[in-house]
Parts: structure tokens; sequence; C-alpha cells
């Protein structure tokens, strides 16, 4: 199979060899079908898109549109999705990544959200980790446009989820949130740009990655600070929690900025628990299982927290629990 | 009931506690005061078995049990406890959660029963109710956005939740302003009986107001160098160490 994906001397993907996992796995191209619960009065027939949906203008969607693709194995599939969210619309929408089996999946995303519109997006994956799935989401947010993300990744052997938030035009706000959890020898790569075109925007990327065994976790986050985008507030932290002596996190921070009124800060914690905090558990007589597991918890409820939608959230603590178990 | 014989301790290879010796027996309360550096903390760490902190001779035992040998949540069950000088925060883990898992522990260990929600609620609010503590205060996280005061009548709540048979309150007055001292000191005075003793470790001889004790230590160079009633705290804030420990 030809290299279809950039090699590791291009700098954002120096720490993610896809090309050499793919060049092992047998795959042929399959067409994508997604199940889709509450869409069917937004789709919009396209010929290139296999999902393609609108919100109408100042349209409030209550209940969660749910976009699931399920994988099988041997298949290679090329998946394409724009999401449109017009003006004053608000809508929800969660992204399940289901499977079995050695797939490739690699899929583009792509929101437009309208003027004054709220978009909430949350992935969840539930497959094998035999498969890989890239995913390259991008949001372009027009003025005063509202996008908050929260995923929770990590079950695929290889794993690659690019975001990619475009603040096009004056006092758009971005959220973005993500736990990934990698045992065994998974490879989980989230790599993040939020490009601060237009001034007077807020961006937030707060994400953590939980490393059993010998996997390995990549963290790429980017603001980028455009020459007129004057009192930009952007935000980064990554926290990572190492839990085994052969698990492997790689972080990058950046900040590229060229405006000269701008508030941006990044910051990067990676180790094991605290010694201080599971002494304390500890001398309260909670035995070190116990309060490994209570700290580990812990550390995922900052990200799923986020979630505003009750039943949403409940979905994305239910699959950490499994995990944790 | 805690017995500590010619115990040696060392931290980050240098040795602070040398050959220190001392018998508190059920029922008293016995305070430890001393200069900085002495090795008042390093005692409390070695007794509750807090990692980084090498036992290199001596013994302690508690009723008997070689505690030493025991990791912090075995010397939490067979009885010890510690009420940090500076207790951490620990965010994502809910107060009531928190304290239902340790008291559940500690009952586990001793082959009880876990206590029922409703029984662990009832006695939670009451001794919240004691401590002029908020229910507010047990929704956030374990001390997580406490004031010092606040951090302090937790471990104290804590205490009187877990019921221990040895306390040690490792400098729990400091950074304490009197109104606070009092409520503190109050706490600790309803928990005194004959089958709990008391190592009230501290830098000021003011707690001792309020936490009469039955025996006074001076700890100094990482041993006991005079031992005394509660007059001999008193004689200390007079003279000062110098002359005491000279």
């Amino acid at each position: 199979m030809p290299n279809l994906l950039p090699n590791l001397d291009k700098e954002h993907w120096k720490y993610s060899n896809v090309n050499a996992v793919l060049s092992k796995m047998e795959v042929a191209e399959a067409s994508p079908v997604w199940e889709m619960t509450g869409a069917y009065e937004f789709i919009v027939p396209d010929s290139v898109c296999d999902v393609h949906l609108r919100i109408p203008k100042n349209k409030q969607v209550t209940a969660p549109i749910e976009l699931k693709l399920a994988g099988k194995d041997g298949e290679r599939l090329e998946a394409r999705v724009v999401i449109e969210v017009e003006e004053g619309a608000e809508a929800i929408f969660i992204e399940r990544q289901a499977g079995a089996g050695a797939y490739w999946k690699n899929i583009s995303l792509s929101f437009k959200v309208g003027k004054n519109a709220r978009v909430s997006y949350y992935r969840l994956c539930e497959e094998d980790p035999f498969c890989v799935v890239t995913e390259f989401v991008t949001a372009d947010l027009a003025r005063d446009a509202r996008f908050n993300l929260v995923v929770v990744n990590g079950c695929s052997g290889f794993g690659r989820s690019e975001f990619t938030v475009n603040m096009d035009e004056a006092g758009a706000e971005a959220d973005l949130a993500g736990l990934a959890l990698l045992r065994g020898k998974q490879h989980g790569d989230t790599t993040v740009c939020v490009n601060h075109i237009a001034p007077h925007c807020k961006s937030s990327q707060f994400f953590k990655t939980i490393l059993e065994d010998r996997s390995r976790g990549v963290y790429q986050g980017k603001i980028h600070v455009y020459k007129d985008a004057q009192k930009t507030d952007g935000y980064q932290l990554s926290n990572n929690l190492i839990l085994s002596p052969l698990a492997e996190m790689d972080v990058k921070p950046e900040l590229e900025i060229y405006a000269d009124d701008v508030k941006c800060s990044h910051g990067t914690t990676t180790g094991e628990l605290d010694e201080t905090p599971m002494f304390y558990l500890m001398s309260r007589g909670i035995d070190e299982a116990a309060a490994r597991h209570l700290l580990i918890e812990a550390f995922t409820g900052e990200i799923t927290e986020k979630v505003e939608h009750d039943e949403v959230r409940a979905l994305l603590e239910g699959r950490v629990k499994w995990w944790l178990k | 009931m805690l017995k500590i014989e010619n115990l040696t301790a060392s931290v980050e290879g240098k040795q602070i506690l040398n050959g220190l010796t001392l018998e508190v027996p059920s029922g008293e309360v016995h305070a430890i005061m001393g200069p900085n550096g002495a090795g008042k903390s390093t005692l409390s760490y070695v007794l509750s078995g807090r990692d980084g902190y090498e036992v290199t001779g001596g013994s302690a035992t508690l009723d008997g049990v070689d505690i030493l040998s025991l990791d912090p949540s075995e010397r939490a069950a067979a009885g010890l406890f510690l009420a940090f000088q500076y207790p951490v925060e620990i965010p994502g883990v809910p107060m009531t959660n928190f304290l239902k898992t340790a008291v559940n522990s500690i009952r586990k260990a001793r082959g009880m029963d876990e206590m029922e929600a409703l029984d662990f609620l009832k006695l939670l609010k009451s001794k919240q109710k004691e401590l002029g503590i908020l229910d507010e205060m047990m929704k956030r996280a374990v001390n997580v956005g406490f004031s010092g005061g606040e951090k302090k009548r937790n471990e104290v709540l804590q205490m009187a939740m877990l019921e221990p048979k040895f306390c040690i309150l490792d400098e729990t007055d400091s950074g304490l302003d009197i109104d606070a001292l009092k409520i503190v000191a109050d706490g600790v005075n309803k928990l005194r009986s004959p089958e709990r003793s008391f190592l009230v470790i501290t830098h000021y001889q003011r707690l001792l107001d309020y936490i009469v004790p039955d025996v006074v230590h001076i700890l100094a160079a990482g041993k006991i160098v005079k031992s005394g009633g509660p007059e001999l705290a008193k004689e200390l804030e007079e003279k000062g160490y110098a002359e005491l420990v000279a």
C-alpha cells in the first residue's frame, strides 16, 4: 500500500509512525455505513460525503444526534462527514466508533459553526486494539460561535485524532477536552491546533492521557495566534499519568504568536500518581489498590465532568469505569 | 500503648532520629515539643509509614504489634491515626466518598461488616455538628478549597469517624487563630478516653493550654532529652530551647 499519510519526517507526525503500522495490514476499500439517530430531518443529499447534515438557522435540537460507524475485519473505510450548524442554531453530536478486528478507518469530520450557533461534540470509541483509526476533525467558527468537544479515546491499536479549530470571526469560543486511555501496546496520538485568526476569541485545550503497560501516548497542542488576533485568550493544559515503567508519553505544547495583545498559557505534567495523596488515603486505612483506583478515577473526572448533557456524561463515564476495572 | 525503643531513622540519607525512646500508656496525652529540625515531623512520618523515611534501628510497637513492618493502611487498621500538619488537597475525590471508604476499609480490616449508608450519614452528621462543619464542605473534594482552619477541623472529623486507638497530632495548631484552635482542641478533648492515647506534636506552648497533656517531652537533635509534667511546657516558653536543651 502506498504511503497515504505523512511520514515521520513531517514534524507533526514524528511521534506517530502510522505508515509502518498500515504497511503490516491487509485491508481492502469498503463503503462506510453510518448509523444515525435523530438526524433524519437534517440530512443533505451529497455525492461526495457519506454524511452531510445541516441544522437550519435558529433551530434548537435538544436530543443528541448520534453518528455511529462500525468497522469490520479487513476493511479500509474512507469516511467523510460534513456538519453545518447555521446561524443561531444549537445541536449536540455524539460520534461512536465501534467494530471488531483489524481495519483502518480514515475519517474526515468537518464542522461549520455559524454566527452565534452552539455545537457540543462528543466522541466515544468502543473498538478492539487491532484497528487503526485516523481521524481529522476541523471546525470553522463564525462570529460568536460556541464549540465544545469532549472525547474519550484509546481503544484502537493505533489512533490519531487531529483537531483543528479555526476561529475565523470575532467573539468565537472553543473548549476542547479529551481523555486517552491506553494499555497493552496501544498508540494514542492527539494533535490539536487552534488557529486564532480573528480577534477577541477564546480557546481552551485540556487533554489527559493514562498509560499502562507498554502503551505510547502523544499530545501535540498548538495555539496559533495570527497577527490581527488581538485580545486572544488561549489556554492549553496537558496532564498525563504513567502507570508502568515501560509506557511512554511525548508531549509538545506549542505557541506561535504574532499579535502583541494576547493572553496565552500552556502547561503540561507527566508522571506517576502523586505520593502525598496516596499516603494520605492509605494512612486512613484505604489499601494501596483502592487508593490508586480513587486517584485514577479522580484524574479522569476532571475531563468527564465537563460534559453538560447528563446522558452523554453517563455514557462517557461508563466507558471510563469499564476501562478502570 | 505505644512503645518506641532506640529508634533511629533517616530521610534522604541524613539521619534525623538518633535513638529515640518513648512510651505512651493508654489513656494518656503526651506532648512533644522541640526546635525546628529536631525530628518532630520525621517521628510522625516514621510512625505512620511514609515512603522515603527509612528506619535504621530500634523498634516501635502499638499494643505489642510491631507497626514498623506494616504499610500505612495496615497501621491505620491497627489503630494508628496521623493528623497531618499540611493536609493535602485531593481534587476529584469527594469528601463523603473518601470518608465512607476509609471507615469501611478499617471496619473490614477489623473483621466487622461495612456500615450501612444511612447509619454512616447519621454518624457523619452528628460528628460534623460537634465540629461546626457545614454540609456544603462535605460535598467538596478532599480538602479542596478548605481554609487552614477547615483543613485541621477536617482532620479531627476523620479522627472522630475512624475512632483510632493512637492519634498523632502533627503541629495541629500551626496556622490557626485562637477561635479555630479552640474548636480543634474541643474536638480532640471530646475524643480523650482511657482506651485512647494522643501524641501531640507542637511548636507552640499555647495549644497545651487547651489540650492539657499528662506528660511533656522535649525532642532535640533526634532524641527525647527531657520529660516532665505540663509545667515543663511553661518553663520551655519562658526559658527557650537553648537553655533547657543544653
